[in-house]
């Protein structure tokens, strides 16, 4: 899919801002603070119902105004569509086609973008807890089924730890633990399943991309880690109660999870350079956006903020031919040189809430 | 008072606001008559000693009804669901309310749930059946999992609320987990397709 045109009203720094998109790549390039970013947050808030950061409405309203409003049109299988966003009066109103939707969530999966930013190297330098976020969050837009079992699966804990404390202040007995313990392993033995299964297409998706892009990993390899493996979540549980409610806390199980990548045999977290691993991270997400594509059928538009720091000029040529291949990329960039200008569909000249497109780099 | 309706389920600070200038518009009589039945609300409630429904004497009227199925035991978590339940006119057996669902974050455990006087019911010797009608609900579900434990020591069956399609839904626009459940508990079609 593709945006053809983007519609701004009062938000953020921009007053009023109508872009024609092209197919392809189209470079977003401005000083700092010239609101480049938040063109792109626009894109995110009309298929998600939320900016990047997930900031509150009123910080999206452009200063001294009481509303904003943000319109796209974008092609999906061979047709046009139009979503729709009207905040104003603390209340928020999404559209398609001329037709109110009850929900935000009857928005969400009509148009796909996936945001890359320099965060994305988190992934690999941070700890588990960014690891199973990026997880769980490609796991959950493609399978709703993930999404609850991960939702009751963390209610079903928050409730085990209550009982955890409860037992210790003797409030409750230590058997009551059981059943508790079932469920927590219905629910968790899916996601163990299922993350397993991720981690196996992610590893395939991104070894692919590595040997298409001729990139200098040698011997790619991702490893899941679950706290618990799968048929011994239940068991575990039970025989871990001593210790927990030494802890007061569920001390394994699939909110323990991990994965690790790996390149020539050792642990990129600890011995790849920070190049390597933002490189490592860009290709991460681009095997995320095939799972989009063979989740929806089609590409998603690809929405990169400044992610190109830190990469040296050979790896972001090999980037570049790879982006080429995708129907549209928005890129974000304080410098206009950032990608060759060659494969560039269209510059916009971003200055103070104010885009100007050109043909060419001017 | 606003503020004290305003912590009332379902009610907000406007819709309290509206509740109380109505009182006020209306005149005193009508504020004496809510006032009246609020002061006798506790002492002209009874809870069923049976199945723990709300009633207006020691014993309610779906438990002495004589024409109710005695052997069929639906459990459900609060009086409200037995209401809902009840409205189908479908359902002939007896009830037991729960008092709410396991939840140790909300300080419930067993023994706050009426969980022994469903044991004594079921272990009476009539029931056949036991339906448990929690929500589907990580608590709803664990207390379900918890009664059918229990019960396994008695000879009765238990059962589960059937959960599927809803009368007139549209496939196409139902969550994919309630169609997978629906399939999973498919029926044959005999004389009727409905």
């Amino acid at each position: 899919m593709f945006i053809k045109h983007l519609h701004l009203k009062n938000f953020r720094n921009y007053e009023n801002a109508s872009i024609d998109l092209d197919r392809g790549i189209n470079l977003f390039f401005g000083e700092n603070g010239s609101g480049k970013t938040n063109l792109l947050d626009a894109t995110h808030y009309i298929s998600y119902g939320k900016s990047v950061r997930n900031s509150p409405e009123d910080e999206l309203v452009r200063f001294s105004s009481t509303g904003f409003a943000v319109s796209v049109v974008f092609e999906k299988k061979g047709e046009d569509c139009t979503l729709s966003v009207k905040y104003s009066d603390r209340k928020k109103e999404f559209w398609k086609n001329e037709m109110k939707l009850e929900k935000k969530s009857d928005l969400i999966g009509e148009l796909t973008v996936i945001p890359f930013s320099p965060e994305d190297a988190d992934v690999i330098s941070q700890g588990s807890a960014q690891r199973r976020r990026a997880l769980d969050i490609l796991l959950s837009s493609v399978d709703g089924e993930y999404l609850k079992s991960l939702r009751w699966y963390n209610k079903t804990l928050r409730q085990r730890n209550a009982l955890l404390e409860r037992i210790r202040n003797k409030e409750s007995l230590e058997t009551e633990t059981v059943h508790w313990d079932k469920m927590l392993s219905l629910y968790g033995e899916y996601i163990v399943h299922e993350r397993g299964k991720m981690i196996e297409i992610l590893r395939d998706n991104i070894s692919r991309l590595a040997a298409e892009m001729e990139t200098p990993f040698e011997n790619f390899d991702m490893e899941y880690r679950p706290s618990l493996k799968r048929g011994e979540i239940a068991e575990k549980m039970s025989a871990n109660l001593g210790r927990d409610l030494k802890s007061l806390t569920t001390t394994q199980g699939p909110h323990r999870d991990d994965f690790v990548f790996y390149i020539n045999g050792q642990d990129a977290s600890k011995f790849a350079s920070r190049g390597q691993q933002r490189l490592l991270c860009f290709m991460f997400r681009l095997a995320e956006v095939d799972i989009y594509r063979d989740n929806a059928g089609e590409y998603p538009v690809i929405v990169i903020d400044e992610a190109f720091i830190e990469l040296d000029k050979s790896t972001v040529l090999k980037l570049e031919d790879k982006l080429t291949s995708y129907p549209q990329v928005l890129l974000a960039s304080a410098d206009g040189n950032v990608i060759s200008e060659k494969i560039v569909s269209a510059f916009f000249n971003v200055s103070g809430g104010y885009v100007e497109k050109n043909k060419k780099n001017k | 008072m606003i503020e004290i309706l305003a912590s009332f389920p379902g009610l907000g600070k406007k819709s309290s606001r509206r509740i109380v200038f109505h009182l006020l518009e209306k005149g005193p009589q009508t504020a004496f008559k809510l006032a009246e039945s609020l002061k006798t609300l506790h002492e002209k409630t009874y809870f069923c000693l049976s199945c723990g429904s709300i009633s207006d004497r020691d014993e309610c009227h779906i438990c002495k009804d004589p024409s109710r199925d005695k052997t069929v035991i639906c459990v459900v978590e609060n009086f409200i669901d037995q209401i809902i339940l009840e409205s189908t006119n479908f359902y002939n057996g007896l009830y037991h309310v729960l008092g709410g669902a396991l939840s140790p974050l909300d300080g419930i455990g067993p023994e706050k749930l009426s969980i022994g006087k469903l044991l004594e019911r079921v272990g009476s010797g009539d029931v056949r059946e036991v339906i448990i009608a929690t929500n589907p609900s990580p608590e709803g579900n664990t207390t379900a999992l918890y009664l059918a434990d229990l019960m396994s020591d008695f000879r009765v069956t238990v059962t589960r609320l059937g959960r599927g399609i809803p009368v007139g839904g549209d496939i196409d626009l139902l969550d994919l987990e309630t169609i997978r459940l629906s399939l999973e508990g498919r029926i044959q079609i005999k004389k009727q397709v409905d």
